[in-house]
């Protein structure tokens, strides 16, 4: 295998297996399990909130519920759900910092690949001066 | 040899201004650079800022504001995002500081249209299991890891090809691209004579083209990022940037691909996967998919509706295409699913137009009060559309009849000497998709901030 194959597998490997707390989606957000139907329930322009933890509907994609879709949802129609401004969904989660193991997990990885390189330039920058 | 025709369209470079800025080092730098720093701030906003999907500044950029604008931009401009793409700008500067500039390795040369809709298919599917549009810190890890495929290829390999073989946006960019109004092409009396290629190789005005395109034998807009390189490198001033009727590439394909019009029939079930999901009846189609899987995991049953929504307009179009054949259209069912997928374009960009529309317009002040709360002023106001939801409704009935007028008109331009009676399948597969097109956007549909 080339050296820089072994290069590309050792980063690899290493970005898969270093980081041991899985980096979601809903990271910092509530998930609801057992309701799989979307919870349109939510009216709230949260522009106007000033808590952090507030309701949303959006954010779980295991609370789905239809019985409670009046507010959520735009209509197209003269229906009962009609809601010309616009419905803004509310939001129940904690708010968090960002994730630094990820983050740097990410860093690692692409400043891994910039050495290769860097190392392949050297390299060949070494070999060149070598013919001349 | 695809060049341009004596007897062509209004010449862009003919106005001396613009061919002097794109022949200037202004172009596209200035707005790559104005790209890359908004999508900095984005990244960080969307990793670092809050968690709060409505709040996120970066959120409400990228799907309230850049997701919509991307289909009117490949109408109106061909691929030109692509040329002032903050990946594609990344990786320039990765390989010109660092990069082996090593070839194309062959299997993304063969297989890259296929991992690109792979990935476009894959994104999709983990947005509604994982909620990465609803969820700034799954939005910025996805970037992130684009970031990451831009590094790993622009270290390895040369010019653009994370941009040519493995970006989602690549094939839906081609796809909309061929519908586009503008084109790039050469003038066929000077090509055929030109010794130097300037416009592939690169010269000291510029690198080659990014999108290993030779201008020569070049007769699509699909893979043109309009980015100059071959307008700087051409020493004869060859380079046309012709505006065109929208479709028109798709009339006559020289070299229609299977990838490219599988595509095309899966941009059609994304569009429905996304209106779908956005509605009432969403809660009803899981609540019987999940009697016939006997489970209530979303999951399994979201991925039940997504791979029908996948597979059903592949069939369809597949049915047609045998239909057709069986009615006496000439060519083997194949080379007919192949052509006539092309023709469903214009469908597929008014449909992920109209979806989008409704957010850009429901939902379109929320760009201009997270702008302002980034900028450290709260509005307190709760209206977030731009215009009735009726007047949304009536636009987007407006959208799909023109993409539908668009669809059959290219399925008869393509036809040539087929007989009505043989092109009626696909004339009733188009009318059928509009009008669900039509039927899913006259529903109640949910926001996405």
């Amino acid at each position: 295998m080339k050296k820089w194959k072994l290069s590309l597998t050792v980063i690899l490997f290493l970005f898969f297996f270093t980081n041991h707390s899985a980096a979601l989606a809903h990271e910092g957000e509530e998930q609801e399990s057992d309701n799989y139907l979307k919870d349109f329930s939510s009216n709230e322009h949260d522009h106007l909130d000033t808590e952090e933890e507030v309701t949303d509907s959006h954010n779980s994609h295991d609370s789905h519920k239809p019985e409670d879709s009046s507010n959520q949802l735009d209509t197209h129609g003269d229906s009962n759900y009609h809601n010309e401004e616009g419905a803004h969904g509310t939001f129940t989660g904690e708010e968090t910092g960002p994730n630094y193991i990820v983050l740097s997990s990410f860093a690692s990885v692409n400043a891994g690949f910039l050495l290769i390189g860097i190392w392949n330039k050297v390299r060949k920058r070494g070999n060149n001066h070598g013919i001349n | 040899m695809a060049l341009t025709s004596k007897k062509s369209s209004f010449d862009l470079l003919s106005i001396p201004i613009i061919k002097k800025f794109i022949k200037s080092k202004w172009y596209p730098g200035i707005f790559q650079w104005m790209v890359l720093v908004f999508f900095s701030v984005i990244v960080f906003e969307l990793v670092a800022g809050t968690v709060n999907p409505h709040r996120n500044f970066g959120t409400t950029m990228t799907w309230v504001l850049w997701w919509p604008i991307i289909p009117i931009l490949f109408i109106a401009m061909g691929r030109f995002w692509c040329a002032i793409c903050p990946f594609g700008k990344l990786s320039d500067i990765i390989r010109k500081m660092v990069g082996s500039e090593r070839p194309m390795p062959k299997f993304l040369r063969k297989y890259g249209i296929w991992l690109i809709d792979l990935f476009f298919i894959a994104i999709t599917y983990s947005d509604h299991v994982w909620g990465i549009v609803e969820s700034p810190r799954g939005s910025g890890y996805l970037l992130l890891l684009l970031i990451t495929m831009v590094v790993a290829t622009s270290v390895f390999y040369e010019r653009r090809t994370f941009c040519k073989t493995l970006c989602f946006l690549g094939g839906l960019a081609g796809n909309y691209s061929r519908s586009g109004a503008l084109e790039l092409r050469g003038t066929a009396e000077i090509c055929r004579t030109c010794k130097t290629q300037s416009c592939f190789k690169g010269s000291e005005q510029a690198e080659g083209c990014p999108m290993f395109q030779f201008v020569r034998t070049m007769d699509s807009s699909a893979e043109c990022n309009i980015c100059g390189n071959c307008v700087k490198n051409c020493p004869n001033d060859s380079i046309k940037l012709q505006v065109r009727v929208p479709t028109k590439e798709l009339w006559s394909l020289k070299n229609p691909k299977l990838e490219h019009a599988s595509l095309a029939a899966v941009i059609m079930g994304i569009v429905f996967v996304q209106n779908i999901t956005m509605l009432e009846i969403w809660g009803q189609i899981l609540e019987t998919i999940s009697i016939v899987t006997g489970t209530s995991n979303y999951v399994v049953n979201f991925t039940i509706a997504f791979i029908i929504s996948m597979a059903l307009p592949i069939l369809l179009l597949l049915g047609a295409a045998k239909l057709a054949t069986l009615l006496g259209m000439p060519n083997t069912i194949k080379k007919n699913f192949i052509l006539f997928g092309y023709a469903f374009i214009p469908l597929d960009l008014a449909g992920h137009l109209g979806h989008n529309l409704f957010h850009i317009i429901t939902e379109g002040k929320a760009i201009w009060f997270n702008s302002l709360a980034f900028l450290g002023n709260e509005v307190t106001s709760s209206e977030l559309s731009l215009a009735s939801t009726s007047t949304v409704q009536m636009l987007q009935y407006f959208i799909i009849t023109i993409g539908l007028l668009g669809s059959s008109y290219t399925a008869y331009k393509m036809g040539k000497k087929a007989s009505f009676k043989a092109m009626m399948p696909y004339y009733g597969l188009m009318l059928l998709l509009g009008i669900i097109n039509i039927y899913l956007f006259s529903l109640p549909m949910s926001h996405r901030v």
